[in-house]
């Protein structure tokens, strides 16, 4: 019987299971790395009497560990390439590319995410405990999951998550540096094509050049307080936030796709 | 079963490694590839594999386009490359991982493959020389039982004996449904193995027959002492003598000598090609 050659539900069971078999070893010794730093912290704070007060006084630590574990480990996804012959047997084994793509994505996103925040948990939580032994009370909680303006740290991770994901596809070694490299370089050359369009535009009277807000807003000399300002519509502000939301990460991702679709070895 | 035709390849721009090289494989055979260092039979067996695209023309296994690695295309292909990756677990932990993945595999097979081989069956793959360790990529592509099965060097890293014992597991597991394709340089390894002979060189397939082809159209000797009125197409003189091919008039068939054969297509290849045309 001729197999579906995109996504066969047992043949993607089996890739997983190959999959987790073979890396088994690496993802333990991942998880008890982030469980091992994150608890680091609070018994840190523990023996040098530095026990927080409000969560706010922590959170960077939550934020560092999620992009910088997170991206780290997504930037290693594809690390098989690195090596030829492990790329031989990850192309060889028959499963279809798109299976072999959402085995790793999904380990990448939704397993790496459940883990730091199952780390993150019981650090919190031990941290509790540490401000209740050193500081008699416990930690403020002033700060909501994903509340407010933070969900655009999300969004951000996302798209990050992404742009690292394609990194780990195109650059077979030092995926992580290269990647963060690349784009860094791309956002430069943003930023400069911006500046150089708003100085054709306004010229002379932009204020300070090079500190507009990029393809939103501009400001020039002149006017009643001495700065005009040009920002681009509400409705072009709308679609832009959107396009960043929920358009930019799936469009890479499937860029990446199709990088590994066509990949040679 | 397998067809390329006018394949274009080229690692760098105005350095072509294939032009227009065509090439058309039978089930129920083993080919024997061979080729000068550098000649691109390793890239060969990756453009059948599906690992490398044509710059131009095309490469079909089974009807599929390998470059596409669809799944029905990729279970039923396997590659041994030179240089090959196991993981860092039990052999039975690699069946579990693997074989579910080949619709064909035979476990019994492939431990009676590993026990030919001497393997213990209990062992770590890390924990194996790279010669076990080739008998166990070896054991398990026979035991899946693909259409396709390619190797590359396969016999690198064996010692004598194993070589012997290839042999022997690779003649028993070929039937009419399945074509082997065997690259090597070192041909003496392949005797009495492969039946039919891929030459590739200048970029391109100079020389495909059948063992038996090649036995009825030439001769293999040695001789005390060489005649110039025989019709030696190819010498190579040693203290034993003078190994030669001859155009062969009669019925006689001689033992092939594939070495021998090898060095003549490369230095004297028009008259010979000129006899299988």
């Amino acid at each position: 019987m001729q197999p579906n050659n995109v996504l066969d539900f047992p043949r993607l069971g089996y890739y997983f299971r190959h999959h987790l078999l073979a890396s088994w070893k690496t993802y333990l010794l991942g998880i008890l790395s982030i469980f091992g730093l994150l608890m680091a912290i609070p018994t840190l704070m523990l023996v040098t009497d530095n026990a927080p007060h409000q969560l706010d006084d922590v959170i960077g630590f939550y934020y560092f560990g999620l992009f910088f574990g997170g991206l780290l480990f997504t930037s290693m996804a594809f690390s098989d390439f690195s090596a030829k012959e492990k790329g031989i047997h990850f192309m060889m084994l028959p499963a279809s590319q798109f299976e072999k793509f959402i085995t790793v994505f999904l380990i990448t996103t939704i397993g790496y995410l459940v883990v730091f925040h199952l780390a993150a948990y019981a650090a919190l939580v031990f941290m509790q405990q540490t401000c209740i032994i050193r500081n008699g009370t416990p930690l403020e909680m002033n700060w909501q999951f994903a509340e407010g303006g933070t969900i655009y740290i999300y969004f951000a991770y996302i798209f990050l998550h992404a742009v690292f994901m394609l990194g780990a596809v195109s650059f077979s070694r030092l995926a992580f540096i290269k990647t963060l490299v690349t784009l860094l370089l791309c956002l430069l050359g943003l930023y400069l094509l911006n500046t150089l369009f708003v100085w054709i535009l306004f010229g002379s009277a932009t204020d300070q050049p090079f500190q507009n807000l990029p393809f939103a807003l501009v400001g020039t000399r002149g006017g009643k307080f001495g700065t005009d300002v040009y920002v681009i519509s509400e409705k072009m502000i709308y679609g832009y936030a959107f396009i960043a939301k929920y358009l930019l990460a799936p469009c890479i991702w499937t860029i990446a796709y199709f990088r590994l679709k066509d990949k040679e070895i | 079963m397998i067809n390329i035709q006018s394949l274009k390849f080229s690692y760098r721009q105005n350095r072509p490694l294939f032009e227009d090289l065509s090439l058309h494989l039978e089930a129920g055979h083993i080919y024997g590839l061979l080729g000068k260092n550098g000649a691109g039979k390793s890239t060969l067996l990756k453009q059948i594999a599906g690992l490398l695209f044509p710059d131009g023309g095309s490469c079909e296994v089974m009807g599929y386009k390998a470059s596409r690695r669809q799944p029905a295309f990729l279970r039923e292909i396997f590659l041994v490359p030179e240089e090959f990756y196991l993981p860092k677990v039990s052999i039975r932990h690699y069946v579990i991982a693997n074989a579910p993945f080949y619709p064909r595999f035979d476990e019994q097979a492939f431990y009676s493959y590993l026990k030919e081989f001497a393997i213990p069956q209990n062992q770590q793959l890390t924990n194996m020389s790279y010669g076990q360790k080739k008998k166990v990529i070896i054991s398990f592509a026979l035991a899946t039982n693909t259409k396709v099965l390619i190797m590359d060097e396969p016999t690198n890293g064996l010692d004598i004996p194993s070589k012997s014992q290839f042999r022997k597991v690779m003649a028993a597991a070929v039937t009419d449904d399945k074509c082997m394709v065997i690259s090597t340089h070192q041909v003496r390894d392949l005797d009495n193995l492969i039946d039919s002979i891929v030459i590739i060189d200048d970029h391109k397939i100079i020389f495909n027959q059948d063992v038996g082809t090649v036995t009825d159209k030439l001769s293999f000797k040695m001789l005390a002492q060489l005649d110039d009125r025989m019709p030696v197409l190819y010498a190579d003189s040693s203290l034993r003598g003078h190994a030669v091919i001859l155009k062969n008039e009669g019925t006689e068939q001689s033992k092939i000598d594939m070495e021998l054969l090898f060095n003549a297509i490369l230095s004297n290849r028009q008259p010979i090609q000129e006899l299988f045309n």
